[in-house]
């Protein structure tokens, strides 16, 4: 530790300007969970009179504030400084003072992506979505468009296939991404769709890349470019069917897990939340599911052991396939009395003896 | 020279007094506001309400938030602007380079005329900053009196959810305030849907939420599973309408009386402004008694339409554009600006707005309404 505080004030050191120390030094930066948020330094100047710029800029000031503490001053800019930029003291009228560059405190480990939905190759022609979950909170600039490249490795195109959107749809943690395939070239009789077809051919292979220049909220590029290979095979035109599910019974008193067997992949995400296990009485049973073989099964695994008796499942109308075809409807269907879909379910019943 | 001091301290006096009237007395629109940290964790879309309130959309936690921004000084006009490099100058701002912002949105405080900007850094740490000259000033928000409302996700109880599963994102898409009521269009990261909020300010328990359905020209169809972009309201004959733009552009009417809790309501689509083609922002103006909309778009210039053209269209589009990016119904004029990202009304007479320029540089320009 002592070491580290050591090596810590020489880079500090290091980073003042010796030179200006008469009329301003910087003391050191401090740093909170791995961000730069305030610099510290003693002046001989009038503290109002000292602003702090990035780089060679002397125009447009950073925005923060200048607060005494103990004998020195300490300048906290409203976002925490970015690392290894060389940032600058400079006095009204544009003299520099001091220069210093806040070092890169984070472990440096790249962040990854740890899964694609949906995780097998083959999908149907009018795929509707695809889930990309991160390792760690991404960053929250720039369009994730910019990082991905699709590639028809049959016509040897680059393509494009997904829908862009100004607000994108990544969970609250800033670590899973939802991508639609553009709807309007899903739908059939949509001009989008007569004059540019569907976004996937069947029979085509494609090869979608997610550059290593993806960073992650702490400005860390991914530890390595990602593949994924689609296989289009043809289109999927069916409803989800909950009574052609099988299931894999637990034994009463144990905590072993329940197994519902979907028969063909299904979304990852609403696999996963929208299906819910319930005594005789219609209390839920809290545990935790886990997506299996290619999505093609979930299991459940309780947090109490199962009782006897009689239980059902109950999957939400929104449960949807690959293609975006939910218990209620087809994606690509026109809607004419449109019903909310918000009370249907459908149960399956099981034994538990 | 006695008499003058004592005169000017009078005035003083009864000056100190107004203000600190004005001060402690909460209007009723901010009687449930409390003072506090929002804790906001993404400012999406921001829109001005009266009283120098701005309302802030949160995606991330899926809420609105009702700040007062104190910013109350009317002024009538909102001065010429014209900063060239402005993402540069966000970006110097914040002391960090362009690649590393983004701007969500901007809004004018029709009181003061100041114009606000929502912008992201690269971990996502929002931050709203106030044009000041060619400069910024940052707003803090994070000890504001506000209040607050979260969206309630009446689809599905997964907002809720205790196990450690995914909860819905619910991406606002635009956000206004009118005649007491804060609206809001989003588009969730499972279902591809078009839901509109309509809530009652001041915020209490009651959301009212619709899903709405429009006659598609391109599909031929009844559509329900397209998201709104953006959206104004619009008063006919008396009655209010929801003008709303989606994308592949079709602009559609609904009435806003028809907009009750839980309801499914059918539009009528009036235009159709070309497909290939997205919309960004809709804001209305009054030039010689007449009344506009603007609509800014990415793949295609500033569309003014005219209000008569729209109030007189009795029709609705029911046959299908066969022309890819054709247009159909409502006619409107482009205007000569390309890329406007972002658009609002400055002053009664001007429009301020944010455009790429060919050369990639980012303005931030006002211009009279005589000229648009």
């Amino acid at each position: 530790m002592k070491r580290y505080i050591a090596i810590l004030f020489l880079a500090f050191l290091c980073v003042s300007s010796c030179k200006k120390e008469d009329e301003l030094q910087v003391l050191g930066i401090d740093y909170l969970n791995g961000k730069a948020v305030a610099v510290r330094f003693r002046t001989s100047v009038q503290h109002s009179d000292i602003g702090v710029f990035l780089g060679d800029e002397s125009e447009t000031a950073v925005l923060g504030e200048i607060q005494p503490w103990e004998n020195i001053y300490q300048f906290r800019p409203v976002v925490p400084f970015t690392s290894n930029i060389t940032y600058t003291f400079r006095r009204k009228d544009k003299k520099v003072l001091a220069n210093f560059a806040p070092i890169d405190q984070n472990s440096g480990k790249p962040p990854e992506i740890l899964a694609i939905y949906p995780s097998k190759d083959a999908v149907p022609e009018n795929l509707l979505k695809l889930h990309v979950q991160f390792s760690e909170p991404m960053q929250s600039v720039g369009s994730a468009l910019d990082y991905i490249k699709v590639i028809d490795n049959t016509s040897n195109e680059q393509v494009s296939i997904f829908l862009a959107l100004e607000s994108e749809l990544w969970n609250q943690e800033h670590d899973l991404l939802t991508l639609w395939l553009d709807p309007g070239r899903i739908k059939t009789g949509l001009i989008p769709n007569k004059t540019q077809g569907l976004p996937l051919k069947e029979g085509h292979q494609y090869a979608i890349q997610f550059s290593k220049e993806w960073k992650s909220a702490q400005g860390v590029e991914l530890k390595q470019p990602y593949f994924k290979n689609l296989v289009v095979v043809q289109r999927d035109g069916n409803r989800p069917k909950p009574q052609d599910w099988t299931m894999e019974t637990p034994n009463p008193n144990t905590k072993d897990p329940l197994t519902i067997l979907f028969n063909e992949t299904m979304d990852a995400i609403l696999a996963k939340e929208t299906i819910h296990i319930k005594n005789e009485i219609g209390e839920e049973i809290n545990g935790k599911f886990t997506l299996l073989y290619q999505e093609t099964a979930v299991r459940f695994e309780p947090l109490e052991n199962w009782d006897t008796g009689k239980f059902k499942i109950e999957v939400e109308s929104r449960f949807e396939d690959l293609a975006g075809n939910n218990l209620n409807r087809l994606f690509d269907k026109k809607v004419e009395n449109f019903d909310m879909d918000r009370e249907v379910l459908k149960e399956i019943e099981f034994l538990i003896k | 020279m006695k008499k003058l001091l004592t005169t000017f301290s009078l005035v003083a006096i009864i000056l100190v007094t107004i203000a600190a009237t004005i001060t402690d007395t909460k209007s009723d629109l901010k009687a449930g506001f409390v003072v506090g940290n929002p804790e906001i964790e993404s400012m999406d879309k921001l829109s001005f309400g009266p009283e120098g309130i701005l309302f802030i959309g949160d995606t991330k936690k899926a809420s609105v938030y009702a700040v007062d921004t104190k910013d109350v000084v009317p002024k009538e006009e909102g001065g010429e602007i014209a900063i060239k490099g402005f993402d540069q100058k966000i970006a110097a701002s914040l002391g960090t380079t362009t690649d590393k912002i983004k701007i969500n949105d901007m809004a004018v405080n029709p009181i003061s005329k100041n114009v606000y900007f929502s912008v992201n850094v690269m971990d996502g740490t929002p931050v709203i900053l106030r044009l000041k000259g060619e400069g910024f000033e940052n707003v803090p928000v994070n000890d504001v009196s506000y209040s607050k409302i979260e969206l309630n996700d009446v689809i599905a109880s997964d907002a809720k959810d205790k196990w450690d599963r995914d909860l819905r994102i619910w991406a606002i898409s635009d956000l206004m305030y009118h005649n007491g009521k804060v609206l809001i269009s989003g588009l969730s990261n499972k279902e591809f849907g078009s839901t509109f909020r309509s809530i009652p300010f001041p915020f209490n328990d009651a959301q009212e939420y619709a899903s709405l359905e429009i006659w598609h020209a391109a599909h031929g169809a009844y559509e329900t599973h397209a998201p709104i972009k953006t959206f104004d309201v619009i008063n006919i004959n008396n009655q209010d309408y929801l003008m709303a733009s989606y994308t592949c552009t079709p602009l559609v009417l609904f009435p806003m009386s028809d907009l009750k809790d839980g309801t499914h309501t059918k539009g009528r689509t009036v235009a159709e402004l070309g497909a290939g083609n997205s919309p960004l922002d809709m804001i209305s103006y009054e030039k010689n008694g007449q009344k506009y909309f603007l609509m800014s778009n990415t793949n295609r210039p500033v569309m003014r339409i005219k209000y008569k053209d729209i109030a007189s269209f009795d029709k609705t589009l029911t046959e299908p554009v066969t022309v890819f990016a054709e247009t159909e119904g409502v006619p409107y004029d482009n205007l000569p600006f390309p890329y406007v990202l972002q658009m609002d009304n400055l002053d009664a007479t001007n429009v301020v707005y944010l455009q790429r320029t060919s050369n990639g540089d980012l303005i931030l320009r006002s211009r009279s309404i005589e000229w648009m």
